[in-house]
C-alpha cells in the first residue's frame, strides 16, 4: 500500500484470537492470530469457506460474539481506540462509528415493528430526534438506498417485502448515522444474482463516499467485483492478503490457488478442480500448517511447523513455508 | 384485519355449534336412558317427575329436533331447571360474581407475579434464580391442585391461622386470597415459565443482535425489542387461562367451599343433579370458546405475521 | 386445574443446557452410533437418572404390588378391621390405618397400580391414534386433513377438566376403561397436531420424493420413510404428558367422577381423607406424597427426554 506508515488506519485488528467454550469439551479455536487493516474509502474482502472464522471475526469487531465465545488475545482498534480493552468505547462506537449489515435480512429485522420505525429508531435514540423528524429522515434514507415508494414501504412489516428490499432496509439502518466503518457479513448470499448486483453497487457508492468497508463473503465472484484488498482466511487464520486484483490474478498461497481453481469458469469449461478433503476439526487443529493435510505441495516440514504470514512484495503477504517453490512453479 | 377477525368468529361459531352438539349427544343420545344419565340413576323418581323431565328435554321428539329445541332454549338463556324447579340460569346469576372475584384475583396474581418472575429468570439464564424458578414451576406442575389446596388450608388456615380455612363469609379479599393463590399457582407457574423460555428464545434472535449492533442501549434492547416479541405467547396463554378462570374452578371452589360456578358443578355431581351440570358446562364451554376467540384477535394484533396471512 | 394440554403447549424451549456456538460445533464423538449416544446421554444425566429410577421403581410396584405391600408383614390392603379405624402407625403398620381400618401402607402401595395403568393406557392409545391420524392427514392432506383439523378444533373447544367431568358423569361408569377412554379422548388432538406438522415437514424431504418417484406404495412410504423420521416430537409430547395424566386421573377420582371405592387408588384415598384431614392428617399426607413423587418423576423424565430428543436443546 502506498499510505504513509504513520497514518492511523480506520480499523486495525492485531493478533486476534477467538475461542468457543463448550461445557463438556475442550475450547475450540475459531480465530487464531488474525490481523487485518481497513482504511477509509476502501473495501477489504474477507474471503473464505464457511467455518473459516470470517463471521466470527466480524462479530468480534462489533462486540456481538455469543456468550460462549471469548476473545483470548489481540486488539481491535477503531481510529486508534482499542475496543476490546474498553467496552464503553465499543458500546459508544456501535451504530454511530461502525455498523453491520447481516446476511439474513428477514431474521435480522424485528418481525413486529414496521421497517420505517426500525430505521427511525437510529435517529430517535442516537440523535434524540422527534418521532416526526426521525420518520422523515428514515424515508429520506430509504430513498437513498433506492427503495421505491418509501413512504408506503416504511409502513410495511419485514415479512411483507422482498429479500432485496429488506437487505436495503438493513443497509439503510446501518448507514443512518454515516458510520465510518461498515461491516457486511455475506450481505448478498441470500439474494439472487440480479438483486445481488444492485446491493453491491450500493456498497460501492458508500465506499466512494468515504466509508471503510469490511466485506465478508465466500463468493470469489462477489469478491472480484467489490474488493480493493483481499484477506483469505482458512480454518480461523489468514493464509494470504494483498490487493484484490493481484491476489486473484496471481495467487501465492496454495490454498488461494486451490480455492480459485475450484470455481467453475465460463472460459474454462470442465476445468473445475475441487479441493480434496475438508476443513480441519476445530477442536483438533494440525500443529503445522493448517492447510497441510489438503495441500498438494505439503512436505513433512509443513505438518510440523506453523508458517507465519510473511511479506513477499509490497502490500502482499502469505503464510506458507514453501512459498518460494510455489512462486517458482507459478513462474513456469 | 377485519377479514381475519371475521374468519375467526365464523370458526368459533362452528366449533361452538359442534361443542354444544357434543354435550347434547353425550347426555341425551348415548345408549341408555337419558333420564338416568341426567339423574345418575340414583333418584327414585315418580312417574310425574319423569314425565316432566321428558317434556322438559323434548325426549319424545326425534334426535335432531331435540337438539334444535335445546339450542333454541339455550339462545333464549334457558338452561333448564334443577330437580327442585330452580332455573339453572338463576343459579348461574347467583354464583357468577363469586367466581369472577376469585378468578380475577388469581388472574391478577398470575400477571403481577408470573411475568416478572419469568423475566427475572430469563434475564439470568443459567444462574441460581433461573434454576429456582424452573424448580418451582416443575413442582407446581407436578403437585396436583387439590393436594396444594389441602396443604394450604392446613398450613395457612389451621396451623398459622392467617386466612379463613373455607367459605366466603369474610368477603373479598380476606376470604379469597388463599383460594386465589392456590387457583392461580398453576397458571402462575405456566406464565413464568412461558415468559422465561420466550424471553430466552427472543434474546438469542438475530434481530436482537441487530438492535445491539445499532447501538441501542441494553434497556431499550430488552424492553422495546425483546419484551414485545416474547410477550406474544404469554399474552395468548393468559387470555386462554382467563377464560378457564372465569369458568369457575371445580376443585378449588369445592375444597374451599366457595359458592361459585365450579362449586355448583361440584355439588351438582355429588347430588347427581344432571340439569345443573349440563347447563353450567354448556355456558362454560361457550365462555371458553369466547376466550379462545379473544386470543386469536389479540394474537393478530400483536403479531403482524399472523394478521396478514 | 390440571389441564395436561395447557401444560404441554407451553413446553417449547429447552432448559439452559450446553449451547454450541454458531461457529465451530462441539467435537464429535464418532465411535458411538447417534442413537446409542443419545441413550447414553440420557441415562448418565442425573436429571434423568434420579426420576428415571423412581419411575422404574413405581413400575415394579404397579406390576408386583403384593410382595412390596407385604414388606412389613401386612400386605393385604383389604384386610380391614373397623376396630382399628384411624389408628396411628404401629408395629408392622408403618403408615397406620385408614378410616375403614385397613393398613394404609398396603393401600398406598396398591394405589400405584390404577394410576400407572391408566397413564400407560391413555398415553399409548392416544400416541398410536395420533401417529396414525397425523400420518394420514399430513401425508394425504386435502379433505381428510380438513375434516380431521375441524374435529380437533372441536376437542380444543372444551376445557379438559370440565369435559371429562361431564362425560364421566353421563357415562355413569367409573372403571379404569371409562376413565382412560375419557382422558385419551382429550389427549390425542394435541398429539395429532404435532404429528401432522412433523409429517408435513418430512413429506417435503427429497428422499421421500425419491421413494415416490421409484414407485413405492403410499403405505410403504408412510411407514418406512416418513414415520421413522417424524415420530420424535410426538414421543417427546407423550413423555411430557404422562405426569399430567396421573395428576388428572387423581383429580377426577378425587372429585368423585373417576375411579370409586372399592377400587384402591390414591384419588379414592384422598377423596375419603378430605373429611378427616383435621383428625387424621396421615390419610392425606401419605397418598399425596406418593402421588406427588410419581407425577414429579414422570414430569422430570419427560423433561429429560425432551432435552435429548429436541434438537434445539442439543
Amino acid at each position: 500500500m502506498t499510505m504513509p506508515a504513520s497514518e492511523t488506519p480506520l480499523l486495525e485488528i492485531q493478533g486476534l484470537s477467538v475461542e468457543f467454550r463448550a461445557r463438556r469439551a475442550a475450547p475450540v479455536q475459531a480465530v487464531q492470530d488474525l490481523s487485518l487493516t481497513a482504511r477509509a474509502g476502501e473495501c477489504v474482502v474477507v474471503l473464505g469457506e464457511s467455518g473459516s472464522g470470517k463471521s466470527v471475526t466480524a462479530k468480534a469487531v462489533m462486540g456481538l460474539l455469543e456468550g460462549n465465545a471469548r476473545t483470548t488475545a489481540g486488539s481491535i482498534r477503531l481510529d486508534g481506540a482499542d475496543l476490546l480493552a474498553d467496552p464503553a468505547a465499543m458500546r459508544a462506537a456501535r451504530g454511530r462509528d461502525m455498523a453491520m449489515v447481516f446476511q439474513d435480512s428477514l431474521s435480522a429485522l424485528n418481525p413486529v415493528q414496521r421497517v420505517g420505525d426500525q430505521i427511525a429508531e437510529m435517529f430517535r435514540v442516537h440523535q434524540g430526534l422527534s418521532k416526526a423528524e426521525a420518520r422523515t429522515r428514515a424515508i429520506e434514507l430509504m430513498r437513498q438506498v433506492a427503495i421505491p415508494d418509501p413512504e408506503r414501504r416504511a409502513r410495511s412489516y419485514p415479512h411483507q417485502i422482498s429479500g432485496g428490499m429488506r437487505q436495503r432496509i438493513v443497509i439503510a439502518m446501518a448507514i443512518a448515522l454515516k458510520p465510518r466503518l461498515l461491516i457486511a457479513d455475506e450481505p448478498t448470499t441470500a439474494l439472487d444474482v440480479t438483486v445481488q448486483k444492485g446491493i453491491l453497487d450500493l456498497f460501492r457508492v458508500l465506499t466512494e463516499a468515504g466509508a471503510g468497508l469490511v466485506f465478508i463473503t465466500h463468493d470469489i465472484g462477489v469478491a472480484a467485483e467489490i474488493a480493493d484488498h483481499i484477506v483469505v482466511m482458512y480454518a480461523g487464520s489468514v493464509m494470504e492478503t494483498g490487493p484484490a486484483r493481484e491476489v486473484l490474478a496471481r495467487p501465492h498461497h496454495p490454498y488461494t490457488r486451490a480455492l480459485l481453481a475450484s470455481v467453475p469458469r465460463i472460459e474454462r469449461p470442465g476445468a473445475r478442480t475441487p479441493i480434496p478433503g475438508g476443513l480441519p476439526d476445530p477442536a483438533d487443529r494440525p500443529a503445522g500448517c493448517l492447510f497441510a493435510p489438503r495441500c498438494p505441495l505439503a512436505t513433512a516440514d509443513c505438518t510440523a511447523t506453523r508458517p507465519e504470514l510473511e511479506s513477499l512484495e509490497p502490500g502482499r503477504a502469505a503464510a506458507c513455508l514453501r512459498i518460494t517453490e510455489v512462486q517458482h512453479v507459478l513462474a513456469q | 384485519m377485519t377479514r381475519y377477525i371475521l374468519l375467526r368468529v365464523l370458526l368459533a361459531l362452528s366449533v361452538a355449534l359442534g361443542a354444544t352438539f357434543l354435550i347434547f349427544l353425550v347426555v341425551f343420545a348415548l345408549p341408555g336412558d337419558p333420564i338416568q344419565a341426567l339423574t345418575g340413576g340414583q333418584h327414585v323418581m315418580s312417574a310425574s317427575v319423569e314425565a316432566a323431565l321428558r317434556e322438559r328435554y323434548h325426549l319424545d321428539d326425534s334426535l335432531p329436533l331435540q337438539y334444535l329445541k335445546y339450542m333454541g332454549g339455550l339462545l333464549q338463556g334457558d338452561l333448564g331447571e334443577d330437580f327442585t324447579g330452580r332455573p339453572v340460569s338463576a343459579i348461574i346469576a347467583e354464583s357468577w360474581p363469586t367466581t369472577a372475584k376469585l378468578g380475577l384475583t388469581a388472574f391478577a396474581l398470575e400477571i403481577v407475579v408470573g411475568i416478572p418472575l419469568g423475566l427475572w429468570a430469563g434475564l439470568r439464564k443459567g444462574r441460581p434464580v433461573d434454576y429456582a424458578v424452573l424448580g418451582g414451576t416443575i413442582l407446581a406442575f407436578a403437585v396436583p391442585i387439590f393436594v396444594i389446596g389441602y396443604t394450604a388450608q392446613i398450613l395457612f388456615g389451621i396451623n398459622l391461622g392467617w386466612f379463613p380455612v373455607a367459605g366466603t363469609e369474610e368477603g373479598w379479599p380476606t376470604s379469597y386470597i388463599l383460594p386465589a393463590v392456590v387457583l392461580g399457582i398453576l397458571g402462575l407457574a405456566t406464565t413464568a415459565r412461558l415468559m422465561r423460555t420466550s424471553l430466552v428464545e427472543t434474546l438469542s434472535a438475530d434481530f436482537i443482535r441487530t438492535a445491539i449492533a445499532k447501538g441501542m442501549p441494553r434497556r431499550r434492547v430488552i424492553v422495546n425489542h425483546a419484551m414485545r416479541n416474547s410477550l406474544i405467547p404469554v399474552v395468548t396463554y393468559l387470555a386462554i387461562d382467563l377464560g378457564g378462570l372465569l369458568g369457575g374452578a371445580v376443585i378449588i371452589e369445592g375444597i374451599f367451599n366457595i359458592p361459585g360456578l365450579g362449586f355448583q358443578i361440584f355439588e351438582g355431581i355429588k347430588q347427581q343433579n344432571g340439569p345443573v351440570v349440563v347447563g353450567i358446562s354448556t355456558l362454560l364451554v361457550l365462555i371458553f370458546l369466547a376466550a379462545n376467540l379473544v386470543v386469536d384477535v389479540i394474537y393478530g394484533v400483536l403479531d403482524p405475521r399472523i394478521r396478514y396471512e | 386445574m390440571s389441564d395436561p394440554t395447557v401444560t404441554m403447549a407451553s413446553e417449547r424451549t429447552p432448559e439452559p443446557g450446553p449451547t454450541a456456538g454458531a461457529g465451530p460445533g462441539r467435537p464429535s464423538r464418532r465411535s458411538v452410533s447417534p442413537a446409542r449416544q443419545m441413550l447414553l446421554d440420557l441415562v448418565t444425566r442425573p436429571r434423568f437418572a434420579v426420576p428415571g429410577t423412581l419411575v422404574l421403581l413405581l413400575a415394579v410396584i404397579a406390576v408386583f404390588p403384593g410382595p412390596i405391600a407385604g414388606f412389613f408383614g401386612n400386605g393385604d390392603p383389604l384386610a380391614c378391621d373397623l376396630n382399628r379405624s384411624g389408628l396411628p402407625a404401629g408395629e408392622g403398620h408403618p403408615f397406620g390405618f385408614d378410616i375403614q381400618g385397613c393398613d394404609l401402607y398396603a393401600q398406598v402401595i396398591y394405589g400405584a397400580r390404577p394410576s400407572i395403568t391408566i397413564a400407560v393406557i391413555v398415553t399409548v392409545t392416544s400416541t398410536l391414534v395420533a401417529m396414525a391420524l397425523g400420518l394420514v392427514a399430513g401425508y394425504y392432506g386435502g379433505v381428510i386433513d380438513t375434516i380431521l383439523g375441524r374435529g380437533i378444533d372441536l376437542f380444543y373447544g372444551f376445557p379438559f377438566m370440565l369435559a371429562a367431568i361431564v362425560i364421566l358423569t353421563a357415562l355413569g361408569s367409573h372403571g379404569i376403561w371409562a376413565v382412560s377412554g375419557t382422558m385419551a379422548a382429550f389427549c390425542w388432538p394435541t398429539m395429532t397436531r404435532v404429528m401432522r406438522a412433523s409429517v408435513l415437514a418430512t413429506r417435503k424431504l427429497d428422499y421421500v420424493k425419491a421413494a415416490r418417484a421409484l414407485g413405492a406404495s403410499d403405505l410403504r412410504i408412510m411407514v418406512r420413510h416418513i414415520l421413522p423420521n417424524a415420530f420424535a416430537p410426538v414421543l417427546v409430547l407423550a413423555s411430557l404428558t404422562v405426569g399430567g395424566i396421573i395428576a388428572g386421573e387423581a383429580s377426577l377420582t378425587y372429585l368423585g367422577v373417576g375411579l370409586r371405592a372399592p377400587s384402591i387408588s390414591w384419588g379414592v384415598q384422598l377423596n375419603t381423607a378430605q373429611s378427616y384431614f383435621n383428625s387424621n392428617p396421615n390419610l392425606l399426607i401419605y397418598p399425596s406424597l406418593f402421588l406427588c413423587v410419581t407425577v414429579l418423576s414422570f414430569v422430570l423424565v419427560g423433561d429429560a427426554v425432551r432435552d435429548i430428543l429436541d434438537p434445539k436443546s442439543r
